[in-house]
């Protein structure tokens, strides 16, 4: 329910991405038949891919482990979640995996980077727009 | 910790598939454009 409700976040700025020159992309760890399930799902219609191996997530050092994953503020947060229309399906990747985000120009500079602390964490759209408006050609 | 130049050409050359299976270098994603990456915890 949590990274329905962080998609679902995503999915009224994506104009504002537009036009800032930022192609907006979301990266899961599931097989690749679940893409199309979890875009029917969340209604986002940008561009969704899969990493199964999670390499990707090693690399960038995203977190891997129980207490991330489960403790009363991921609980409190996914109750939330819940309240708000989000609910979680069947998980199709790895439970304990968390996620970030991290922005990249084709000169390869990272202009922005963060990695969730935990689930229910992670960078809101404005944030991520805040940081990058106006500094990206098109 | 930011990423270094040298871990992001490692995370280009790593590989990535869309809804059919097609295989792509994440790369592709940052080469014409500006990309932000939303890594999911999970397709759930």
């Amino acid at each position: 329910m949590i990274c329905r409700r962080q998609v679902a976040d995503l999915i009224p700025k994506q104009a504002d991405f537009e036009e800032n020159a930022l192609k907006l992309t979301v990266i899961g760890n599931g097989n690749s038949y679940f893409i199309q399930a979890f875009r029917e799902d969340t209604g986002f219609q940008g561009e969704i891919y899969t990493d199964p191996t999670r390499q990707s997530y090693k690399l960038l050092g995203f977190k891997k482990d129980v207490t991330s994953s489960l403790n009363m503020k991921t609980l409190k947060t996914g109750l939330k979640g819940l309240i708000e229309g989000h609910s979680q399906k069947s998980i199709q990747g790895d439970p304990w995996q968390q996620g970030g985000v991290i922005v990249i120009t084709p000169e390869q500079s990272v202009p922005f980077f963060y990695v969730n602390q935990e689930a229910g964490d992670y960078a809101p759209p404005n944030t991520i727009l805040m940081e990058n408006k106006g500094r990206h050609r098109k | 910790m930011k990423p270094t130049l040298q871990q992001i050409e490692r995370l280009g050359q790593l590989d990535i598939q869309d809804e059919k299976g097609t295989v792509f270098k994440l790369k592709t994603l940052w080469k014409e454009q500006t990309a932000v990456l939303i890594f999911v915890r999970h397709f759930g």
